[in-house]
C-alpha cells in the first residue's frame, strides 16, 4: 500500500523543479548530529574590463558561519554572513544590483563607494506522521551602499524571503511544495553637501533601454529629492511557489513567482511594474559518476509610469494619480546545460562542462509615438577540473564566450511631433560592449587542509577575465585575488 | 546537443516575444481642441492655425492644425497637457492657453483666444538666475536685471512705467490665486495680475525718459554696480543710462542693494509705489519669475490706496498683493523652472500664453527675446518677436547680454 502510495505521488510530479534550497528536504536522510562551517576572507579586484557601475578596483573582506543540527524529528539550520566592499572610482547606477529593477538612477561623478551586506538565514523542518515534513525557511538581507562625494547617496536595501514548506519524504526520496513570499526594498537618499559650483550635478533616471530623464539631480524629473518624499524608494513583493522532487538518481523542480513592484511612497506613486519568473531544472546522476543537469530560466516585467498631479485645495497639496502609461517591457531567458563526471582517481576528482545561452528582449515606449527595441544574445562555455593532491585541493576553471546585440532604432516620429525621447547613448553603448564582446577567463583555487587541526583550511583563489575588441571600456582585463580561512565542523 | 540548445533558446525567445505588442493603439485618447476667437474676430477663424499640446511632466510636445472651423484633433496618450495657440493676422494677435488639461479619455477642449496687438514696450531680456562666484566658491544673485525695448516705430516715454513680479514667486510653488475647473480640470485664472512684494515705478514727470524706436533701457533689480570687479562671470551695471531699484528706506539690505556705482544717476532711481512684502531686499525669483510692465490710468500712488486693490494672498497671512487689471499690462513674461516638471502658469494667457524655460540657476544664463530679422530690416531698427507667447518669443542664452 505504501509503495503504491509513493508511486502515485511520484507519478503526479510535473517534471522540472528547483533543487537544493528546500527546507523540507533537509529531513531527507538527515542522520543525527550537527555540522557547520565558518570562515573569513579578504580579497582585491582590479582592471578596466568592467561595467560602468563597477569600481575600477576594490577591496573586500567578510565573514560567514553556517550550521545545521539534525534531531530525531526536527532539523534546524542557520547562517550569518557579513561583507564589506570598498570600491574606487564608481559612478552611474546607485542601486545595489544595477539592472534588477526596471528603473535605474545614474549619477556621473566617480568616487569611492562603500557597501556593507549582512545576511541572516534560518529554518527548521520537522517530521510528523512518519513521512510528512513541515518546515519554514527565512532569509534576510540588509545592505547599505554609500558614496561620500557629491552627488553623494546612501542606498538602503532589505530583502526578506520566507518559505513555508510541506514535504513528503521516505528513505531517500522526497517531494516538497513551498509557498514563497519575498519583500525587497531599496531606498536611495541623495544629497549635495559641497558648495554649488558653475558645474551642476546632473543625474539620469533610466526608464528602460537608457531612455529617460536627464536633469539636475534634484529636479522633479529625477525624483531623488522631490518635495513631499525626499528619497527614491522602491518596494517589491513576490508571491509564488516552488516544487521539488529528489531521489538518489534524479532531481527536478520548478518555481513560478509573480512580483509586483512600485516606485514612490506617500501617495507619490511614480512607477509600478508587474513581473513573472519561471525557473526549472532537471538533473540525472548515474552510477558511473556522470551527471547531467538542465536549467531553464524565463523572466519578464513591464514598467508603467503614472500620470500624477499635485492638486492643491485649501492650502493642502494632495498627489493624484489619473492614469498609467506603459513605458518599457523586458524579458529574458536562459538555458544552462551542465555535464559532470566524478572520478575515484587518486588525483583527478571531478570534471565539469557548462554550456550557457541567454537571450534578452527589451522595448521602450517612453514617448508617443516613438518605439525602440533591442535584442541581445550571449553564450558561454565553462570547463572545471578538480584535483586532490593529499592535503591540497586544486580547482582549475577556464571559460569563454561571446554575445551580440541589435537595436531596432527609434521609430514612429512624424513632423507633428516636436520632441524626441532622450537617450543616454554613451552609457548604453558601453553597456552593450561589455555584454557582447568576446571574453575568455580562467580561475585557480588552491585549498590547503591544515594537517594539525582537522577541518581547518586555508584557501587562495585567483581569477582573470579578458575581453577582446574593446573600444569604449577603460581596459581589456579584470583580475581578482582572494584569501580565505575556514573551518568545517 | 548544440541544435537542441538553439531550439530551446528559440522556443524561450518565442515565449518572451508573445507578450510584446505596442501599447499605443489601445492607450491613445482623442483630444479635440476648438480654437474660439474673441467676439468681433469671428472672421479670423481659418484653417491651419497651430495648436501646441505639451505633456507637462515629460515635455513631449505635439502639433495639431485647425480645420476651417477652428477645430484640431489629435490622438495622445493619457497625461496632463498644456495646450496653447498663437495666431496672428497682421497686427492682431490671438493667444490662448489651457493649463493642466487632464486627458484620460476622449476630451473636447474649448480654447478661448484673447486678442491683443503687438505692443510698443516689450521686455527684451530677463537675467534672474545669478552666476557662479568662480574662481571663488559659491554663487551670486545680486546682479539681476531686465531690459525694456521699444518695439514700436514711435518714441515711447518710460516715465511712470510700473513693473513688478507676480505671486507666487516661483512657478513650482502652490498657486492660491488659480482654481481648477471642477468639470474640465483646467486652470482658471483670476481676472487680474497679483503683483507681490512691491510695485516699482520708473521716475519722471512725463517726458523725461524717452526711448526711441529700437532702443533699450536697463533696469537693475538689485545692485547697480560693477559686479565683475569681484565676480568675473557677472555683469557691469554701473552705467549712466541704467534705472535701478535702490531704496534704502524700504530695502536696506546692503548685500543685495549696495550703494549704486558712481556712474548711476540718482534721477534714475526707481520709486517704490507700495511695498506689500516683509523682505529687506527686492524679492525676485532666481528660477522662475513672472515679470509685468504696466501703466495705471491714474497716479499709481492713488490707485494703490483704493479699496480692495491690496489683498491678502489666500492661505497666507504674510504676503499681500496689488491687483493689476490685465488691460493695463504693456507686456508680461512668464519664466518656468527647467529643473522641475511641476511648473504652473501664474499669468493669464491673455497676457502671456506660454512660458520660457530657464534650465538651471547660477549658470549666468539669461532669457532673451528673439529678433524679428525681417521686420528689423524693413524698419531700419531692431524689432523683436512679439506674439504675446513667451514659448515662441523667448529663448535661453548661456551668457548675459551685458557680460563684458
Amino acid at each position: 500500500m505504501r509503495a503504491r502510495y509513493r508511486a502515485c505521488i511520484l507519478s503526479l510530479l510535473v517534471p522540472l523543479a528547483l533543487q537544493g534550497q528546500d527546507i523540507g528536504l533537509l529531513r531527507l536522510n538527515p542522520g543525527t548530529g550537527a555540522t557547520g562551517k565558518a570562515g573569513v576572507y579578504g580579497g582585491y579586484e582590479a582592471g578596466g574590463y568592467h561595467p560602468a557601475f563597477a569600481p575600477s578596483s576594490l577591496w573586500k573582506a567578510g565573514a560567514s558561519a553556517q550550521g545545521t543540527h539534525h534531531g530525531e524529528n526536527t532539523s534546524f539550520t542557520g547562517s550569518f554572513s557579513f561583507e564589506q566592499i570598498e570600491g574606487k572610482e564608481q559612478f552611474t547606477s546607485v542601486f545595489l544590483e544595477p539592472g534588477y529593477f526596471p528603473v535605474d538612477v545614474l549619477e556621473f561623478t566617480p568616487g569611492d563607494k562603500t557597501r556593507q551586506t549582512y545576511k541572516l538565514g534560518g529554518g527548521f523542518a520537522t517530521t510528523f506522521a512518519d513521512e510528512f515534513v513541515f518546515g519554514v525557511k527565512a532569509d534576510y538581507l540588509s545592505a547599505n551602499y554609500a558614496k561620500r562625494k557629491d552627488i553623494r547617496h546612501t542606498t538602503y536595501g532589505m530583502d526578506l524571503q520566507v518559505e513555508p514548506t510541506f514535504a513528503v519524504v521516505s528513505d531517500d526520496i522526497g517531494i516538497s511544495l513551498a509557498y514563497v513570499f519575498r519583500k525587497r526594498t531599496e531606498t536611495i537618499d541623495a544629497e549635495q553637501v559641497g558648495a554649488a559650483t558653475d558645474q551642476s550635478y546632473f543625474a539620469f533616471l533610466d526608464k528602460g533601454m537608457r531612455y529617460g530623464t536627464y536633469q539636475v539631480w534634484d529636479g522633479d524629473g529625477i525624483h531623488l529629492d522631490e518635495a513631499g518624499v525626499g528619497v527614491f524608494p522602491v518596494k517589491e513583493f513576490t508571491h509564488g511557489f516552488s516544487y521539488i522532487a529528489q531521489a538518489p538518481a534524479f532531481s527536478f523542480g520548478m518555481s513560478m513567482l509573480w512580483k509586483h513592484g512600485a516606485v514612490g511612497e506617500k501617495g507619490y506613486d511614480w512607477f509600478r511594474y508587474p513581473g513573472f519568473s519561471w525557473k526549472l531544472f532537471a538533473e540525472g546522476r548515474f552510477r558511473s559518476g556522470h551527471s547531467l543537469r538542465l536549467d531553464l530560466n524565463l523572466q519578464n516585467d513591464q514598467l508603467e509610469e503614472s500620470v500624477l498631479d499635485k492638486v492643491s485645495a485649501g492650502g493642502i497639496t494632495t498627489p493624484t494619480v489619473y492614469a498609467w502609461n506603459a513605458v518599457s517591457d523586458r524579458a529574458w531567458a536562459s538555458v544552462d546545460l551542465t555535464y559532470g563526471i566524478r572520478f575515484q582517481n587518486r588525483h583527478l576528482r571531478r570534471l565539469q562542462a557548462v554550456l550557457h545561452g541567454g537571450i534578452w528582449e527589451e522595448k521602450s515606449y517612453l514617448m508617443y509615438p516613438y518605439e525602440d527595441q533591442t535584442q541581445r544574445y550571449n553564450g558561454m562555455t565553462t570547463l572545471v577540473a578538480a584535483f586532490g593532491f593529499g592535503p591540497v585541493d586544486m580547482n582549475l576553471r577556464v571559460n569563454g564566450g561571446a554575445g551580440a546585440w541589435k537595436d531596432k532604432g527609434l521609430s514612429g516620429g512624424t513632423d507633428e511631433v516636436e520632441s524626441v525621447p532622450f537617450r543616454l547613448t554613451p552609457d548604453w553603448l558601453r553597456k552593450m560592449e561589455y555584454f557582447s564582446t568576446a571574453k575568455a577567463g580562467a580561475g585557480l583555487t588552491l585549498t590547503w587542509h591544515l594537517p594539525f587541526v582537522r577541518g581547518l583550511y586555508a584557501q587562495a583563489e585567483g581569477t582573470w577575465l579578458h575581453g577582446f575588441g574593446i573600444d569604449l571600456l577603460p581596459g581589456a582585463d579584470r583580475w581578482s585575488a582572494t584569501l580565505r580561512m575556514g573551518y568545517d565542523f | 546537443m548544440k541544435r537542441f540548445l538553439l531550439i530551446g533558446l528559440a522556443l524561450l525567445a518565442a515565449a518572451c516575444a508573445e507578450d510584446y505588442k505596442s501599447p499605443w493603439p489601445d492607450a491613445l485618447q482623442l483630444l479635440s481642441v476648438n480654437a474660439v476667437y474673441p467676439a468681433g474676430y469671428a472672421d479670423a477663424v481659418h484653417e491651419g492655425a497651430v495648436i501646441r499640446i505639451e505633456e507637462v511632466s515629460s515635455g513631449a510636445a505635439y502639433l495639431a492644425r485647425t480645420d476651417r472651423r477652428g477645430l484640431a484633433e489629435i490622438q495622445v496618450p493619457p497625461g496632463i497637457y498644456r495646450i496653447t495657440c498663437s495666431d496672428r493676422s497682421g497686427k492682431d494677435l490671438f493667444n490662448g492657453a489651457a493649463d493642466k488639461v487632464v486627458v484620460t479619455e476622449r476630451r473636447i477642449v474649448d480654447l478661448l483666444l484673447s486678442h491683443s496687438t503687438a505692443g510698443g514696450l516689450v521686455i527684451k531680456e530677463i537675467y534672474c538666475g545669478g552666476c557662479s562666484k568662480a574662481p571663488q566658491e559659491g554663487t551670486y544673485q545680486s546682479d539681476q536685471y531686465f531690459i525694456i525695448h521699444n518695439n514700436d516705430y514711435e518714441t515711447v516715454y518710460l516715465d511712470s512705467l510700473c513693473f513688478g513680479t507676480l505671486s507666487p514667486y516661483n512657478s513650482t510653488s502652490v498657486n492660491n490665486w488659480t482654481d481648477r475647473d471642477p468639470v474640465t480640470g483646467e486652470t482658471v485664472f483670476p481676472d487680474f495680475a497679483p503683483v507681490v512684494t512691491v510695485v516699482w515705478q520708473l521716475p519722471g514727470s512725463g517726458k523725461d525718459f524717452p526711448l526711441a524706436p529700437g532702443e533699450d533701457a536697463v533696469v537693475a533689480l538689485r545692485g547697480a554696480i560693477d559686479h565683475t570687479l569681484q565676480y568675473p562671470l557677472s555683469v557691469n551695471l554701473n552705467r549712466p543710462d541704467i534705472f535701478t531699484c535702490y531704496n534704502p528706506t524700504y530695502f536696506p539690505n546692503p548685500t543685495y542693494h549696495p550703494a549704486p556705482g558712481d556712474l548711476v544717476k540718482p534721477e534714475r532711481y526707481a520709486q517704490v509705489v507700495i511695498k506689500t512684502g516683509q523682505s529687506n531686499a527686492n524679492t525676485f525669483s532666481i528660477s522662475s519669475p513672472t515679470v509685468v510692465l504696466f501703466r495705471t490710468p491714474m497716479p499709481a500712488g492713488e490707485y494703490v490706496l483704493q479699496p480692495d486693490v491690496v489683498r491678502m494672498t489666500p492661505g497666507n497671512s504674510a504676503d499681500r498683493v496689488v491687483v493689476v487689471p490685465y488691460d493695463w499690462i504693456e507686456d508680461a513674461v512668464e519664466v518656468f523652472d527647467g529643473r522641475s516638471g511641476n511648473n504652473g502658469k501664474r499669468i493669464s494667457p491673455a497676457a502671456d500664453a506660454g512660458f520660457v524655460l530657464q534650465s538651471d540657476v547660477y549658470k549666468g544664463h539669461t532669457l532673451r527675446r528673439k529678433v524679428d530679422e525681417t521686420a528689423s530690416a524693413e524698419n531700419g531698427y531692431e524689432v523683436l518677436v512679439d506674439t504675446n507667447n513667451s514659448s515662441n518669443d523667448f529663448y535661453e542664452s548661456e551668457i548675459q547680454s551685458l557680460h563684458p
